[in-house]
């Protein structure tokens, strides 16, 4: 229930905060967030956490608004206050993001529908062991042709074993799990 | 394409959230119904497919790389609906998990990459596949889903500086109108075009024969 009342609250936090148009309040807002991020207690370094999202959403979020920032100057008009507030608004929502996801168990709190639970989790779960797989099979490619130039016919090849290899594993986990599921008496409740 | 929080107004993504909602839940029931139990296995190892698909990385002259999106090619082995919410799978887990796209431009990455673009790359596939050879109708298909997929999206973010505006006529949101938006994603995206175009006949071209086996 607790993860359902916090998933709530964070949706109704990232309406209110996308809605916000004034500098101000927006700034107000932040410095609210960051002294919560400050006293929480997290599961994450939190300085290397607000140096990844500043980089991260500074990077994204200026490639759209600086240009128009600096385009400002040419028809003389003064765009700061949209750059700041744009800004500050992606940030704080990047920052929310943040703080709720690393407070709240996803799994539980969409557990509304045992369906897409399940589905979550067997996701999550699978893509990160494929993930490491499919590094593995990039790493392999990358040193077969570090020193060279990529042939059309070497990457056909490369393409093909990844896909032919990942369809292959997708088939039998999805065989594994459906005989895994149905031995754990995992059962249909049409939610 | 990740485009950041805070560029769409709620009045957008609130809506594009139901519109996504009602037909997730749409295609759930109607692939549930056709697999029974086997609907969550299967549904998982396709989005995990569809997650590989959308890793793959192709490199290109200059030292960098690029990757496809896979969406056509599951959407013509699998069919639009699945291929949906494979996609919406990801593009959400993306969102949460691995902080790629923001939660409120979620709704809006789904609709237009997972919803459209399936829809697209099905149906153009098999309207042109009458008339050209299946290569060509393959390379047609992934490059129309990128493509249009790219301009709903273009067009989603150029309607903002029209919509939402303050009172001294600033936007609040996206500020860049059609006539900047629109080419600035479709240009550089006819190149992703033509590499989801070229996946999308290695993929389909290498499957097919695998999945009539099942």
């Amino acid at each position: 229930m607790k993860d359902k009342i916090l998933l709530l609250i964070y949706l109704i936090l990232i309406i209110f905060i996308s809605s916000l148009r004034s500098l101000d309040i927006l700034f107000i807002s932040l410095m609210v967030l960051f002294l919560v991020y400050s006293i929480l207690p997290l599961k994450i370094n939190k300085i290397k956490s607000v140096k990844k999202i500043f980089f991260t959403v500074g990077f994204f979020s200026s490639i759209i608004t600086f240009p128009y920032f600096i385009a400002g100057f040419f028809v003389g008009e003064n765009r700061w206050d949209y750059f700041f507030a744009i800004n500050l608004r992606t940030f704080e929502l990047a920052f929310l993001t943040m703080i709720f996801l690393s407070k709240i168990n996803l799994f539980k709190a969409l557990d509304f529908s045992k369906n897409l639970t399940m589905l979550l989790v067997l996701v999550s779960g699978f893509v990160v062991i494929y993930s490491k797989t499919l590094k593995d099979f990039q790493d392999a490619f990358n040193s077969r042709t570090i020193e060279k130039k990529v042939q059309i016919q070497e990457l056909r090849n490369y393409i093909k074993r990844v896909v032919i290899f990942f369809f292959e594993k997708s088939k039998e986990t999805a065989q594994e799990t459906y005989l895994a599921m149905k031995s754990r008496g995992f059962y249909y409740d049409n939610t | 394409m990740h485009i950041p929080d805070g560029f769409v107004a709620p009045e957008v993504y609130i809506p594009s959230y139901a519109v996504e909602v009602l037909l997730i839940s749409y295609s759930f029931n109607k692939f549930k119904k056709s697999l029974k139990e086997k609907a969550i296995p299967y549904l998982a190892s396709l989005s995990v497919f569809s997650f590989i698909l959308m890793s793959v990385m192709i490199p290109i002259p200059g030292g960098t790389s690029i990757h496809g999106m896979g969406v056509a090619s599951i959407s013509i082995l699998f069919g639009p609906w699945v291929s949906f919410i494979t996609i919406s799978i990801v593009l959400f887990l993306q969102a949460v998990l691995l902080g790629e796209g923001g939660i409120t431009t979620f709704p809006i990455n789904a609709l237009s990459l997972g919803f459209l673009g399936s829809m697209i790359a099905y149906y153009s596939y098999n309207f042109f596949i009458k008339f050209v050879q299946e290569k060509i109708s393959l390379f047609i298909s992934g490059f129309l889903s990128t493509i249009l997929s790219v301009l709903l999206i273009a067009i989603v973010l150029g309607i903002h500086p029209i919509l939402f505006i303050d009172s001294s006529g600033k936007p609040i949101y996206f500020p860049y109108g059609f006539s900047v938006v629109i080419p600035a994603m479709i240009i550089p995206h006819i190149i992703v075009g033509i590499i989801e175009g070229i996946l999308t006949n290695l993929i389909v071209l290498n499957l097919k024969n695998k999945i009539n086996e099942r």
